[in-house]
């Protein structure tokens, strides 16, 4: 209880250098955005808003009237819980200097597979629901007909830097995968003048479910993709459940992502690539059994054409949960490859039948076995992974030029124990799991102190994304786990 | 006038006479009488046009204040005969025929006795011709093909009938432009079966993937084909460029590259434009039939992969097998989607075929078959000649490619080196089917005029298995891909083409009325993804891994052409103009299957996806995307202009101007039946460009002459890369999809060219060009997952030269006079012009057009002894390494290998009615490796080929 009442309080606090934003100030009064507003004829309208609910008390009406959502936003536009939101088929984008705002409670369905919300480079989505009235991207379709895949999902894009392959050569653009070829609405990336604070604005309390659209291989939309986005985009209480391909995919940029819950993804729970930098503490991944080519619970890459491409990803990651598919199954825990760096920290990897990390290939490898290794994940425990259940490294597919997973990741530097039961309440219960470790659970204790600088991180002296003990705790109330 | 040839007639027209003839004197020697048809005037004489020929005389039909005008005619066929010299007996006077076979000598008032001698034809007297004062007397003079015609061209009677090389350079020679041809005889000669494999024996040009032509190294929109001088649609939407393999080398009467652009032509080629010509009347009742047999060291040694087909498959026709089910409604399949319940949806999913499985068979030889029969019969009196050629082949081609990508690794920051990230094997079985049916009827109702019916209907299917299989770096496991394919094309085309010479004023009038039908139906593409792992083949499901898909093409395009040239004081003033429209619609839905994860993943595939998993363990979803279907109209208005004028003897400029307006629009939408369909980004431009030519030809001797020519061209986007429907390339594991935003290239073209005539049937020539181009159209990788789309880089220049020869070694040496080589050489300097964006995501700035070959070369050696039963001929070909994906974000661009290929032919004649021919293909074993970085990403298996055709001929 302790750790919710700081996590709060941080969380404010590190929101607060938002306000002070000069592009990111709250959106303009309802009055002063386009009257045209359509909620005399919310039939296919372009954009629905309408005023606020009144604040705090986001009184929200049982069966609002539903707003068709189609083609672009690019006036400040708000939209609350006093309509839902249907966002018809091809992607709906947010363009510069457009700021969308969604009040708390709101809920956004998408009617097609290929209906998304994208917010462009430059444009921004302030979402920000609370535990109580959380703010829900879901299907159109009724309860208990919802599955994988019935809509795109939430694209935000932004200005910061991304890796190159070459280094020198400042493309620093790329087309985000699951838009047209030729829709330069889809370019994310700062180019040669990135800026690694870049807003893309703020998801709290916010839920995405039943989303996720593989178009082909390398060209898909994940529940949430998050592309070139910067360290003042705010992702905090953020629940992804089942997607039809990755749960939360980065792609470069600097965006952290905190009190993140991804459930059921049919591909990845994490996914990221071409230099992601962020920051991650307390994030949940929880994987069921899929027959996607290589589902796995984190699939980190660097940049599959070079490796060593630069700025590097190179996420720092405190108090993940790590939790594969019930039962026997094939799936890897975590795929560290391409060259990506990342320090994991104070987790809980459990349950994975290949095996809980494999670092796939030279390139990667190469980053753990330096003098000072920039990939590594420390203070962890492993419980119940690979064939056998004790074999935490049995996966070791591709070339990584026999590196030795089990000898680097049981090294006594990493801290790292095994075989010790977490004792997780309810992880894979069906609707209503809880991750939370028993009080006497040796993930109550073994974890490394987060740094302090940035103001980011939490105290939190436990391993794995939940607090020990009973009761609830930062995933009450706002998540849901509904499995059609 | 009495019978007995020779025989000549004033004014009054003999009747043709049927003269039966043996298959060796239609087999004639170079100067064999020419049979021009309206549509090979229409394509040749835009080169050379009423450009007055190598007599320097007026244009046809002459005139003259006071002499003689006439036509110098073949007795037997009535057919013109170009090029023949008349002369005035005891007088200085001469000229030569043109190309029509008129000619015009102005002579004083009188009486005289006028002879036409052509070789291999009986000299032809025409006597007591009286010339007055302000009158052009006409004449026609009669020539008949000696009996003792030799026999050293091995033709196949009735091929003989339309241009022979040494007409081809005689056209060549008239031309204003700068052209190259391959006549019937030659394209007979050599092993080639089909239009593409003749064009590879044309001047600059060369093939990719065996079926679209290639000029001095540009390619796909670059060049355009005319058949019988009407535009030829492709039939293939995902590839610019027509497939040349649709025309079997039976029936072509020739076949003509011109590399400059005239105002008649159509302005949307910069490399060339192929003008083929159907054969037309053939001299004499013909049937020929002839079967082949062939077969390659890869495709015909080991076993392949087949799988189960339709019942009509061998005849290119898709019988339902593979069809949408009929149970698939108009709306997006899904339970609970639509009114669809989770019953139906399973239904429809049980409804399609459940057909998966490979396996491997014993391949059957390559077969050809071919039949032609032609005659030209008199109708009212009247020369009515018709072909009608029905040719079937049906071949399997086996291919073992390694497929591989790269990244960049360690090594100087600056200049990584690069690795191979991945390396996958493929083995694949095609088994093509193409028929044709193509008729031709030409009929000449009076003396001056003529008109030609063409129909061609032809259906090609292409059925591919194939299996991907090895460590797949991206999926991290070993994968098992396999890919079942069935692509149908059929395209009916047919035309009708008018000749009216002599008309009032001495005008001629030319038209063209066409239209045509294609379709290109790709039903139920199924892609297939398996991992392999200790316990065996695991399926995998998901978009990227199972797919069917259903695409369905269809194309109408109706025109109307005319030119009129219009004599004007010894120059020719020639107006006309094109209208052409043409409309496309296209629609593909596309199907994935989705595991609820309780079926057993290793089950063999029939079993997975078998009727009682359906709905219980597993669910078909639809996946068709919003930009799936598309519309595309385009709207071509064309008149020109363009003046012939001979400034002296032996200078002739030739210039005008071509106005295209070009409109093209595609209209995106989603197959499906839709409440909510909306607007996709389209294409709806207009583009009007003006295209100048000027183009000056001098004779600096009889035998030698240089020529300069300018012209604006342009190059369009296609349809496909307009459309934003996203493809999805198999073989090289990426997708291609289309960018509405692409616009029209301009494309200045200069063309410098010496040329000399040692022989009737020699030539040595050299020539230098530049082509400047704005805005060329690229591939381009599109992301950083090496997706493929399409932009306008802001430009690009190529200066080149050429050399081309063809000479008899008997020049050498006597004892090597049947021997002739043909040799060309082209050279091309290529270097494209980015714009600041566009560098920023490039990794070369310097670097050739892509697709622009550095060097191209072809040498034809022939042994054709005269009077042998045996001959033989080697050709060679090489081009040099051209780009084939542009590289991006750091990646080296791709280029194909420089490729020698080296065929061989040998001939036998047993008997008249018998020939045999023994064709050798790619004897030195090569086979196109695409090369990134300097490392292999695509290397494919080499083949010889060996094939043996026979041919009777009635």
């Amino acid at each position: 209880m302790d750790a919710q009442a700081r996590v709060d309080s941080a969380a404010l606090d590190t929101a607060a250098p938002d306000s002070s934003q000069p592009d990111s100030g709250a959106p303009d009064s309802a009055l002063g955005d386009s009257a045209a507003a359509d909620s005399a004829a919310p039939q296919d309208a372009p954009e629905g808003e309408r005023p606020p609910a009144e604040d705090g008390a986001t009184r929200c009406p049982a069966s609002p009237p539903e707003v068709r959502v189609s083609g672009e936003i690019s006036t400040n536009t708000q939209w609350d819980c006093a309509h839902t939101y249907l966002l018809t088929a091809g992607p709906v984008f947010v363009r510069a200097p457009a700021v969308l705002t969604i009040g708390a409670g709101t809920v956004i369905r998408g009617d097609a597979p290929t209906a998304s919300l994208i917010v462009t480079r430059g444009a921004r989505v302030e979402a920000a629901g609370t535990a109580e009235a959380p703010i829900v991207f879901t299907s159109a379709r009724p309860v208990g007909m919802r599955s994988r895949g019935n809509w795109g999902g939430v694209v935000l894009l932004g200005g910061a830097s991304i890796n190159s392959a070459r280094p020198g050569m400042a493309s620093g653009i790329n087309q985000i995968e699951g838009i047209d070829a030729a829709d330069n609405r889809g370019q994310y990336g700062g180019g040669a003048t990135p800026d690694d604070d870049w807003n893309c604005g703020t998801l709290r309390y916010v839920r995405i479910e039943f989303a996720g659209y593989p178009i082909s291989a390398n060209n898909e939309l994940n529940s949430l993709t998050v592309g070139g986005c910067g360290r003042r985009t705010v992702l905090d209480y953020v629940q992804v459940h089942r997607g039809e391909d990755d749960g939360f995919e980065f792609f470069g940029g600097t965006a952290d992502l905190r009190h993140a819950i991804a459930t059921h993804s049919d591909d990845d729970g994490l996914d990221w690539d071409f230099g992601w930098r962020g920051r991650a503490q307390f994030v949940v991944v929880t994987q069921s059994a899929s027959t996607e080519s290589d589902p796995s619970g984190v699939e980190a890459d660097n940049d599959r054409d070079n490796n060593n491409a630069m700025p590097r990803s190179e996420p720092v990651i405190y108090n993940l949960t790590l939790l594969g598919p019930e039962g026997m199954n094939t799936m890897p825990g975590m795929v560290l490859r391409r060259g990506t760096a990342a320090r994991i920290y104070n987790s809980v990897i459990m349950n994975w039948g290949a095996g809980a990390i494999d670092v796939r290939d030279p390139a990667t490898a190469a980053l753990a076995t330096a003098g000072s290794p920039t990939l590594f994940v420390n203070n962890s425990l492993f419980f119940r992974n690979g064939p056998t259940g004790t074999n935490h490294f049995a996966l070791d597919m591709g070339s990584d030029m026999g590196f030795d997973e089990d000898g680097f990741f049981r090294a006594p530097a990493r801290m790292n124990r095994f075989d010790l039961d977490p004792a997780l309440a309810a992880p894979t219960h069906a609707t209503a799991p809880d991750f939370a470790p028993s009080a006497a659970s040796p993930a109550s204790s073994g974890a490394a102190t987060p740094p302090s600088d940035g103001a980011f991180f939490l105290p939190a002296p436990f391993l794995g994304a939940i607090p020990p003990g009973p009761g609830p705790n930062w995933t009450t109330g706002w998540t849901a786990f509904p499995a059609n | 006038m009495s019978p007995p040839p020779p025989r000549a007639s004033l004014g009054h027209p003999s009747p043709l006479r049927h003269t039966p003839v043996t298959p060796r004197r239609v087999a004639r020697g170079v100067a064999l009488a020419l049979s021009l048809a309206p549509w090979a005037v229409t394509a040749q004489e835009l080169q050379p046009s009423g450009a007055p020929p190598a007599s320097p005389t007026e244009p046809a039909p002459r005139t003259v204040p006071t002499g003689v005008v006439g036509r110098v005619l073949d007795a037997r066929t009535g057919e013109p005969l170009l090029d023949t010299p008349v002369a005035v007996v005891g007088g200085a006077w001469r000229a030569r025929t043109d190309l029509d076979g008129y000619f015009a000598l102005e002579l004083p008032p009188g009486t005289y006795t006028l002879r036409a001698y052509i070789a291999l034809h009986r000299p032809v007297r025409l006597e007591r011709v009286v010339v007055r004062r302000g009158h052009a007397t006409q004449v026609t003079l009669r020539v008949e093909a000696t009996a003792a015609a030799p026999e050293q061209e091995l033709v196949v009677v009735g091929r003989a009938d339309t241009a022979t090389a040494a007409t081809q350079l005689q056209l060549r020679r008239q031309s204003a432009s700068v052209s190259d041809g391959l006549s019937a005889e030659e394209i007979a000669r050599s092993p080639d079966a089909t239009a593409s494999d003749a064009i590879r024996r044309v001047v600059g040009a060369s093939l990719v993937d065996n079926q679209y032509m290639n000029v001095r190294g540009l390619g796909g929109r670059y060049v355009n084909v005319l058949l019988n001088g009407v535009p030829l649609p492709p039939t293939d939407p995902d590839v610019p460029g027509v497939q040349l393999d649709l025309f079997p080398a039976a029936l072509l009467g020739s076949l003509t590259l011109v590399k400059t652009f005239t105002p008649d032509l159509p302005g949307d080629f910069t490399g060339g434009t192929l003008l083929l010509a159907t054969r037309d009347f053939p001299s004499r009742f013909t049937l020929t039939a002839n079967v082949s047999l062939a077969g390659d060291t890869l495709s015909h040694t080991g076993t392949g992969l087949r799988y189960r087909g339709g019942s009509l498959d061998w005849l290119g026709v898709d019988d339902g097998t593979r069809a949408l089910p009929a149970a698939v409604p108009g709306v997006r399949v899904e339970a609970g989607q639509n009114g669809l319940s989770q019953g139906e949806a399973a239904r429809i999913g049980r409804s399609f075929p459940n057909l998966w499985s490979v396996r491997r068979e014993a391949p059957f030889p390559n077969l050809g078959l071919g039949v032609t029969v032609g005659n030209t019969v008199r109708v009212r009196g009247r020369p009515l000649g018709y072909l009608l050629s029905l040719t079937y082949g049906n071949t399997l081609r086996r291919a073992l490619d390694t497929v591989g990508a790269v990244r960049l690794e360690g090594g100087d920051p600056a200049r990584p080196t690069i690795g191979l990230r991945e390396q996958l094997s493929q083995e694949s079985l095609t088994n093509n089917v193409l028929w044709s049916l193509l008729g031709t009827a030409s009929y000449r109702p009076a003396d001056n005029h003529e008109v030609l019916l063409v129909a061609l209907w032809s259906q090609a299917a292409s059925d591919y298995a194939g299996v991907r299989t090895g460590y797949s770096e991206t999926v991290g496991s070993d994968v098992f891909v396999r890919r079942l394919r069935w692509v149908q094309r059929s395209l009916l085309f047919t035309q009708l083409v008018g000749d009216h010479r002599a008309l009032a004023g001495g005008l001629r009038l030319r038209w063209q009325l066409f239209g045509s039908l294609a379709e290109r139906y790709e039903p139920d593409t199924r892609d297939l993804t398996y991992l392999q792992d200790s316990a065996g083949l695991r399926v995998t499901t998901g978009t990227s891994n199972v797919g069917r898909l259903f695409s369905d093409l269809r194309q109408v395009e109706g025109g109307v052409g005319t030119d009129l040239a219009i004599p004007l004081r010894g120059s020719t003033l020639r107006l006309g103009g094109l209208l052409r429209a043409t409309e496309r619609a296209f629609e593909a839905r596309r199907f994935s299957y989705r595991d609820s994860g309780a079926a057993d993943p290793y089950a063999p595939p029939e079993e997975y996806f078998g009727p009682d998993r359906l709905g219980t363990t597993l669910d078909l979803v639809e996946f068709t995307l919003p930009a799936d279907g598309y519309r595309a109209s385009q709207r071509l208005y064309a008149p020109f202009a363009r003046l012939d004028l001979p400034l002296r003897a032996n200078l002739r400029v030739t210039g005008g101007a071509r106005l295209e307006s070009f409109r093209q629009s595609v209209a995106s939408h989603t197959p499906l039946a839709d409440p909510n369909q909306r607007a996709l980004p389209g294409t709806d431009r207009t583009d009007t460009n003006v295209l100048p030519a000027a183009s000056l030809a001098w004779d600096l001797r009889a035998d030698m002459s240089l020529r300069l020519g300018y012209g604006g061209t342009v190059a369009r986007p296609m349809v496909r890369e307009l459309a934003p429907f996203l493809f999805q390339d198999f073989l090289r594991n990426r997708t291609v999809q289309g960018n509405p935003e692409l616009h029209t290239t301009v494309v200045n073209n200069l063309d410098l060219r010496w040329e000399l005539f040692p022989g009737a049937t020699e030539v040595l020539a050299a020539s230098v060009f530049y082509k400047h181009f704005r805005d060329p159209i690229e591939p381009v990788v599109l992301d950083r997952n090496g997706n493929i789309t399409f932009d306008n880089v802001l430009g690009a220049q190529n200066f080149g030269a050429e050399l081309e020869a063809r000479v008899s070694l008997g020049r050498l040496a006597r004892a090597l006079r049947s021997v002739t080589v043909s040799a060309n050489l082209t050279v091309v300097h290529s270097q494209v012009t980015l714009s600041e964006a566009q560098q920023r995501t490039a990794t070369n700035a310097e670097r050739p057009l892509a697709g622009q070959s550095p060097y191209l070369t072809n040498v034809t050696l022939g042994y054709e002894p005269r009077g042998g039963r045996l001959s033989a001929f080697i050709y060679y070909n090489v081009f040099g390494p051209r780009l084939e994906d542009v590289g991006r974000f750091g990646l080296p661009d791709v280029y194909q290998d420089a490729l020698h290929q080296l065929d061989a032919a040998l001939v036998w004649v047993p008997s008249q009615r018998l020939s045999l021919r023994f064709t050798a293909r790619n004897l030195l074993f090569q086979a196109p490796t695409l090369r990134q970085g300097g490392i292999p990403v695509q290397q494919t298996q080499a083949a010889m080929g060996v094939a043996v055709r026979a041919s009777w001929t009635y």
